[in-house]
């Protein structure tokens, strides 16, 4: 039977190493997923995932049982780290376009395939056009995942206007694709 | 199908899509949708911006070797903070009061060392004679120093309040009146000079 996570954290305040590597082998996966929603990109994912794991053993006294469970903090620390270095990169992010990806050759093939690119390179143009404030939440929720929670507090927006934004955006690219006649 | 009708389906077709929309208005959209072909196209189109947006969404792998990289790192990172200071009475050093009566010893020592130094290659006079006074002239020097640094403290908060109060026409009134200020008062702590020889003749 493996620990609970505050059997762990006790025996990581003790100087176990083992104990941390255990610790951070289950929550890893849930923290780089919320990092990759935050980043889109793995290694910068990674690098959020370890400062967030620093943090968290430094701070490991620090967590007090009676206002959440271990992984609900784990969770909080990650969070923090991963908006704060979103914030950060926040001007290079929308500088930089995320790459939709290719449509699967495998299944596709013929008109088919050629429409479906033809929609993806139609959402790009249409992603490139949006303005930023509108921009940001769908490359944030739609393309890289995060939660709308998540992406309200990293762009310091109510969660209200967050929906608002996200779904003129979709519509708009819709519109494009629609104007096209391009269908799924 | 009115544009009233197709202008409320546009507004709720993305959170239909999103499968955010209650029930019974989701059935309405739906019924609109059956009779109307624009409104269809759009909903359409929604459906396949949603998956090609969704498609390039990077699914995160962990691995054995990630998850041992990130825990050592972390774990050592902290170790060599903490190894910062290894005669911590955590690790084992002597208890805080003896560590720093240790220092504040070291200083004394140190400092009598350094005023010996200085006593030996000054003035004539006595041994107490000579280390009071270079003492006291330390201490003179220390504090005319310190009064400058507090001048240029006092001179940045002026310029830094006005121009927080948005008066940036009066930053440099202000720095004229400190500068006169800082004048008058050199001025005043100057000794009188020497009487010189008027060469002006009365009433020329």
């Amino acid at each position: 039977v493996s620990d609970t996570d505050e059997r762990l954290r006790d025996r990581c305040l003790a100087g176990d190493e083992e104990a941390w590597g255990e610790l951070v082998g289950r929550h890893l996966p849930r923290v780089m997923a919320l990092a990759q929603g935050f980043t889109g990109r793995r290694d910068a994912a990674e690098d959020v995932a370890q400062e967030a794991f620093t943090k968290l053993f430094r701070s490991l006294g620090a967590y007090d049982p009676a206002r959440g469970s271990f992984e609900a903090w784990i969770m909080t620390v990650a969070r923090n780290v991963a908006i704060d270095q979103y914030r950060r990169h926040r001007d290079e992010r929308l500088r930089e376009m995320p790459l939709l990806v290719e449509p699967p050759t495998g299944d596709d093939a013929g008109p088919a395939l050629v429409r479906r690119r033809e929609a993806r390179d139609l959402v790009r143009i249409g992603l490139q056009a949006l303005p930023p404030e509108l921009r940001e939440p769908v490359v944030l929720c739609d393309i890289q995942g995060s939660s709308y929670e998540d992406a309200a507090v990293a762009l310091s927006i109510p969660l209200g206007t967050l929906k608002s934004r996200l779904n003129r955006a979709r519509l708009e690219l819709a519109r494009r694709l629609r104007d096209r006649r391009i269908a799924p | 199908v009115s544009p009233r009708e197709c202008e409320a389906c546009e507004e709720r077709l993305p959170d239909l899509v999103d499968g955010t929309l209650g029930a019974v208005i989701a059935g309405e959209i739906r019924r609109h949708l059956d009779t109307c072909a624009a409104c269809l196209a759009l909903h359409d189109a929604l459906v396949l911006v949603s998956a090609e947006l969704r498609r390039g969404r990077p699914v995160p792998s962990v691995d054995g070797e990630l998850a041992a990289r990130v825990a050592a790192r972390s774990f050592h990172r902290r170790r060599r903070a903490a190894d910062l200071w290894p005669l911590s009475p955590e690790r084992g050093g002597p208890p805080w009061r003896i560590q720093v009566a240790s220092g504040v010893l070291s200083l004394a020592v140190t400092g009598a060392v350094f005023l010996f130094s200085s006593v030996a290659h000054g003035a004539a006079g006595s041994v107490p004679l000579r280390a009071l006074r270079s003492v006291n002239e330390s201490a003179t020097d220390f504090r005319s120093r310190t009064d400058s640094w507090m001048e240029d403290v006092r001179l940045v908060r002026v310029l830094v309040a006005t121009a927080f109060e948005g008066r940036l026409d009066r930053v440099q009134e202000q720095v004229e009146d400190y500068r006169r200020l800082l004048e008058r008062r050199r001025r005043a702590t100057q000794p009188p000079a020497s009487p010189e020889p008027n060469h002006r003749t009365p009433g020329a």
